[in-house]
């Protein structure tokens, strides 16, 4: 059972909405009513005629780095005389109440001129559009790969995808709690993905030294990618610091919804061809990625959609470009599955109608084209090893049976089935280790880790790990803070593989120090005595691949899942009920059950929103948001109505444990699976999701019920 | 007291409270002010994170308009929680975040009370209006059932 869960159904546990202090000052964010302009003053006046204003802070008061971002330093603190996007930070009020500072929020006027706003990802690379990056060009990243011969199969299918955007969604919005620690340096609680990487980025802004600013770990209501970007992290510290006091900041639900990066919204072209008997020829792919105002991670969102653009297939000739742009439009970064989902549903989609084309069985389509263990992939050729063999997953799905109860009246039933693949750890050449400290004295126990306990319940993994080596003690975990050993975030699905293997080295060496033997024996320890042991466990390395061939070894370990998706949907009104949701995926070896089981429903559940209901709309200014759950729709109970994890084992032996990180895997494949179902409910092509009540109306549009009449490319393209 | 504060009086499990909040206040605003914050996912009745019982029946405190709990009897997980439901939530791992948790809990609890053996289309039901990012609900549903087949059982035993 996981060590917080009591508390945490019982309202004991406490979270970074809670934090307070006192002698506090609140803090609200101005935000960019447009999406691009020049900046050319912040008015602050009227704002602080409000009772209890105290300052309004902007770029001026920023003594270090102006610009900041996780991976590249491109994003403002504050706005820096122009702003990129509708919800950029522009300036932020300090207030003696929340009141008073989110009313002086409203009333600080930025002076803006408007400049043409660059909307179109397709428009970002011609000559003539608006320059949003940071260096003038809108390319943030380019990636291509060409191989094999030229040969191409008798039959083929082209067709465009596009993916919306979608939002992490948290349910707890984001927040934080800054402290003077009365030495010139400050103490920020927030609820975070990597205490160091915010460490970093909040020291470079202050132009402080890292150890002068320290990151602690406040609760966190879910993440999912969605805080590996800073929010309030330098704008609340910078204020402790100039006040003197502490600050808290608590961001609305319509705010949080803009505040952090987004799911990148992709426009996809496919082409696969085939033999007669369904052997893939040729894929030639073309992938964008529209990372709005910033980089954020868009590089290595699209490192991963290139990589796992062709899915577990066997293909001779792969030819994929893919691009990352800099556009107006709210920010896009990391978000559970990262760029694979998108892949997986432009790829699986695909293969569906190439399927169509040829007049197969999509089930045997795949069968015949999916790789066997040890096998390259199609991409960087890099040998699918550590995994059970794909095919595995399409029989866990049929061993599931299909729901007895038939469709109600008028109701038209699709099943669809989808494979996806994407990489766990981050790979690519990174460093990708953990350190974490154990300290044993006659009572217990204690775990030291920087990891952040998200939700996903990396505490639970490492207490059972430490456990299992020591036997039954007490475990007891110390704060996470970014004083302890840096043990990366917790992102790509890495934490049991980083952290879990650096538990797994420490509790061995300090069961060595307790003389060898499981149980250990606490009580010989004395009063007073404790043994402590800091290790760390650093993966496999790996390297980035060639960047003129694509070809190369940059993957860790393999996250491989399959989902089987059952609808409803009533033709008349293109509303779409799901009725079961099957997630079979290889996580090598569950570690934790009920942990495991519920990363797969949960994560499946959050693909079928994103199929069906999820989206962050943007018009046609490049306003973006969402006013609250009434507008962005979260898959409620009632929705999923039943969804069914299987837990495939196939133990990867460069592992600790064999265990492979679960987490992104059920959000890679279950958006493809629900789109298929979709597809086989109306014949409608379903060439976005998420999918709109127009998109699955087929009673008024006789022509829609033809399948290939209502593509949106021509179906065949010549062999 | 300023004019424009009032002052809101009642039960919180179990123990007196009190607070002084603005006039346009939500009892979420009151409890947090009485130093007892919630979760509060949306502070607009869309999630369910803040859930209380209210005078017995389960309620969003963020909608509640603190001057009409003044006298009332709020119960927060704390005091509402069934154990049986908490301990097969815990073991089914039906808490993840565990933002929602709280509120479901209250929900959930409430449901078992009133209504013994809810199947699962049932259980679903009572989670109208309670937002679960993380667990995908099925955690939620079958530890629900567990325990209301433990209430089922430990009742037919007497
Ligand atoms: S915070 Fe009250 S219902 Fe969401
Ligand atoms: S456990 Fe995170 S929202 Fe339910």
């Amino acid at each position: 059972m996981r060590p917080d869960a009591v508390a945490k159904l019982t309202g004991e546990f406490g979270y970074a909405t809670e934090l307070h202090a006192p002698g506090e000052l609140h803090g609200a964010t101005v935000r960019s009513p447009v999406a691009a302009a020049d900046l050319l003053g912040v008015e602050t006046a009227e704002a602080m005629r409000v009772r209890g204003a105290y300052r309004v802070l902007t770029i001026a008061d920023v003594p270090g780095a102006r610009r900041v971002g996780v991976k590249t330093p491109d994003q403002p603190v504050l706005a820096d005389g122009r702003v990129r996007h509708h919800g950029e930070p522009i300036a932020f009020a300090l207030a003696e109440t929340a009141e008073a500072a989110r009313r002086m929020a409203l009333l600080v006027r930025p002076i803006l001129r408007p400049r043409p706003a660059l909307l179109d990802p397709e428009r970002a690379l011609d000559a003539d559009a608006p320059r949003v990056g940071p260096d003038g060009s809108n390319l943030v990243h380019r990636l291509r790969l060409a191989h094999g011969t030229a040969r191409r199969g008798a039959t083929g299918v082209r067709r465009r995808w596009r993916t919306g955007r979608q939002d992490a969604a948290f349910l707890a919005p984001e927040a934080g709690l800054a402290l003077p620690d009365g030495a010139g340096g400050v103490v920020l609680r927030v609820a975070t993905q990597d205490l160091h990487h915010d460490r970093a980025q909040i020291a470079a802004a202050l132009g402080l030294p890292e150890e002068r600013v320290r990151v602690e770990l406040a609760g966190v209501g879910g993440a999912f990618g969605g805080r590996e970007d800073i929010t309030v992290h330098v704008h609340l510290c910078l204020a402790a610091l100039l006040s003197g006091r502490p600050v808290r900041a608590l961001y609305s639900r319509a705010e949080s919804f803009g505040a952090h990066p987004s799911r990148h919204p992709a426009i996809m072209t496919y082409e696969l061809t085939a033999d007669p008997d369904g052997t893939f020829v040729s894929l030639a792919a073309d992938l964008l990625f529209d990372g709005g105002a910033y980089a954020s991670t868009s590089k290595a969102v699209v490192g991963v959609a290139h990589y796992f653009a062709a899915g577990p297939y066997r293909i001779p000739r792969v030819e994929i470009t893919t691009r990352a742009v800099y556009t107006n439009n709210p920010v896009a970064g990391a978000l559970r599955g990262f760029g694979a989902t998108q892949v997986c549903f432009a790829m699986e989609s695909t293969v569906d109608a190439l399927a169509a084309e040829l007049g197969l069985d999509p089930a045997d389509v795949r069968r015949r084209n999916l790789l066997e263990p040890g096998e390259p992939l199609a991409t960087s050729g890099q040998a699918l090893a550590g995994v059970a063999a794909p095919a595995s997953l399409l029989d866990a799905l049929a061993a599931v049976p299909l729901p007895a109860a038939t469709p109600a009246p008028g109701l038209r039933r699709g099943v669809g089935v989808a494979v996806g693949i994407k990489s766990a750890g981050l790979g690519d050449g990174r460093p990708e280790g953990a350190g974490i400290v154990l300290r044993a004295d006659r009572h217990g126990v204690e775990i030291a880790t920087a990891a952040p306990e998200v939700g996903q319940g990396v505490r639970a993994v490492l207490a059972q790990i430490v456990t299992e080596c020591l036997g039954p003690v007490p475990i007891t975990f110390a704060d996470s803070t970014s004083a302890l050993p840096a043990s990366g975030g917790s992102k790509a699905s890495r934490q049991t593989m980083a952290s879990g293997g650096a538990a797994l080295r420490a509790a061995t060496r300090l069961r060595q120090r307790l003389g060898g033997a499981t149980p250990v024996d606490l009580s010989a320890l004395g009063d007073g005595t404790s043994i402590v042991v800091e290790e760390r466990y650093d993966a496999p390395p790996t390297a980035a691949p060639d960047p003129r061939t694509g070809r190369g070894d940059p993957h860790i370990a393999f996250q491989l899942t399959a989902h089987r998706a059952v609808v409803d949907v009533n033709p008349a009104l293109g509303t779409a009920r799901v009725v079961q949701l099957v997630a079979a995926q290889d996580v090598g070896r569950a570690l934790n059950p009920a942990l495991v089981r519920g990363q797969l429903a949960g994560g499946t559940v959050q693909g079928a929103g994103f199929a069906l209901l999820e989206e962050i709309p943007v018009d046609a200014d490049g306003r973006g948001g969402a006013a609250g759950f009434g507008t962005y729709l979260l898959p409620a109970a009632v929705d999923v109505p039943e969804v069914i994890p299987v837990i495939v084992e196939s133990g990867d032996p460069r592992l600790p444990f064999g265990a492979k990180g679960v987490g992104e895997g059920p959000l890679i494949s279950s958006p493809a699976a629900v789109a298929a179902a979709l597809r086989a409910a109306t014949g409608r092509p379903v060439a976005r999701i998420p999918a709109h009540p127009e998109d699955l109306a087929t009673s008024h549009d006789p022509a829609a019920t033809a399948p290939a009449a209502a593509a949106e490319e021509p179906a065949a393209v010549d062999g | 007291m300023p004019d424009d504060l009032v002052e809101v009086r009642g039960t919180l499990d179990g123990e007196p409270y009190h607070a002084e909040v603005p006039v346009w206040a939500s009892l979420l605003d009151a409890l947090e002010a009485a130093g007892r914050p919630l979760p509060a996912g949306c502070r607009g009745g869309q999630c369910g994170s803040c859930t209380v019982s209210l005078d017995g029946v389960p309620a969003p405190a963020c909608v509640v308009p603190a001057g009409a709990a003044a006298g009332a009897v709020v119960e927060t997980a704390r005091r509402a929680a069934l154990p049986v439901l908490v301990e097969e939530m815990a073991a089914a791992g039906a808490t993840q975040c565990g933002y929602c948790s709280p509120g479901l809990v209250v929900a959930l609890s409430h449901l078992l009370r009133t209504s013994p053996a809810p199947d699962a289309p049932a259980v679903r039901e009572a989670l109208t209006g309670h937002l679960c990012r993380c667990t995908g609900y099925e955690a939620i549903v079958t530890a629900t059932l567990a325990a209301a087949a433990r209430l089922t059982s430990e009742i037919s035993s007497i």
